[in-house]
């Protein structure tokens, strides 16, 4: 018995082979350069919460008011928005405020503002807790991508410190 | 019995014709598709550079010394952001693109101190451009801090 057999030419796979790792090489850089720009923009945004967070809470509002519980009108002038936002969580921690005023008058005077500076490029949602008290500012939902920038602000009567954390996230 | 086999093997060029054509597709595809995304990414890599320049460009005018109030980074004075020209800023940070800068003062007072620096006129003329937001305050007194942003449109 015999058998004769002629082999084929690795050539021709050679050839096929090459190009094929070539365009394995290709798409593995593609998927690589992709990763780089991205951290650049959380860089730079988490930069942004945090300059927005001491801007806003810098900033002073012209007229803010509230009712007491007892029908007593209160106005506050050129304040800062962290003394604001400490006195908010104060009187309502003590109870002797209209909360419905409160936030007509002053979390909607804060938020207005808080608007201003972040949008048309931003969302935001300002978080202040102080023992069990917490109000919510702007959105009450958050998405997943969001930078965050956590502070403490003095309460207006003691050495207590209340908690405020802005999230930001990009809308355009 | 005497079996006889005589199998002459194929030269593989013909044999492999057809899965020649289809890996030089392929290649070509992919180098076609490599040189586009290439392309592209090179268009936002510029892009890319540009703003991260102009979030420094950023840094800098809220650092500048003749607009702000006490040294305070991003706390503008009302009264120094009148006087600055387009001309002092070019010379002083030296940014490497044409600009347009405002500040816009957000605040809930009714007298508004918004400033500008450059000619928005010239942006049509750019093939990049990018918008940055940044937000400041300006200084009236130590008792009126309005709430501020500072935009810088800028193009090469």
């Amino acid at each position: 018995m015999a058998v004769k057999e002629q082999g084929q030419s690795a050539v021709v796979d050679a050839s096929l082979i090459a190009p094929i790792l070539v365009m394995i090489l290709i798409v593995g850089y593609i998927i690589a350069s992709s990763n780089t720009s991205v951290f650049m923009l959380e860089k730079n945004e988490q930069q942004y919460s945090e300059d927005l967070t001491y801007s806003l809470l810098k900033s002073t509002v012209r007229y803010v008011w509230y009712n007491t519980t007892s029908g007593q009108h209160i106005v506050l002038e050129d304040k800062t928005i962290e003394h604001l936002i400490s006195e908010d969580l104060y009187i309502r921690e003590h109870g002797d405020v209209n909360l419905n005023s409160l936030k007509i008058g002053l979390e909607n005077k804060i938020n207005g503002t808080l608007y201003q500076m972040a949008t048309p490029y931003y969302l935001y949602s300002l978080h202040a807790s102080y023992k069990n008290i917490n109000i919510v500012i702007g959105s009450h939902t958050l998405p997943i991508n969001k930078m965050s920038y956590t502070t403490y602000i003095d309460m207006p009567t003691n050495n207590n410190k209340a908690v405020l954390t802005l999230y930001v996230w990009r809308v355009r | 019995m005497k079996i006889y086999s005589e199998q002459k093997g194929v030269s593989g060029f013909f044999e492999e014709l057809v899965l020649f054509i289809v890996v030089s597709i392929l290649f070509v595809s992919t180098m076609v598709v490599a040189a586009y995304y290439g392309e592209m990414k090179n268009v936002e890599y510029q892009k890319e550079e540009l703003v991260n320049e102009v979030y420094n460009f950023i840094n800098k005018v809220r650092s500048y010394q003749p607009l702000i109030h006490n040294g305070v980074e991003g706390l503008f004075d009302y009264h120094k952001i009148k006087s600055v020209t387009t001309e002092e800023l070019e010379r002083d940070l030296t940014p490497k693109f044409k600009f347009y800068i405002t500040i816009e003062d957000v605040s809930d007072y009714v007298m508004k101190y918004d400033a500008a620096w450059g000619n928005p006129n010239n942006i049509t003329y750019g093939y990049y451009k990018v918008v940055v937001d940044y937000p400041a305050n300006i200084w009236v007194s130590d008792h009126e801090i309005h709430a501020a942003k500072i935009e810088v449109v800028a193009w090469q």
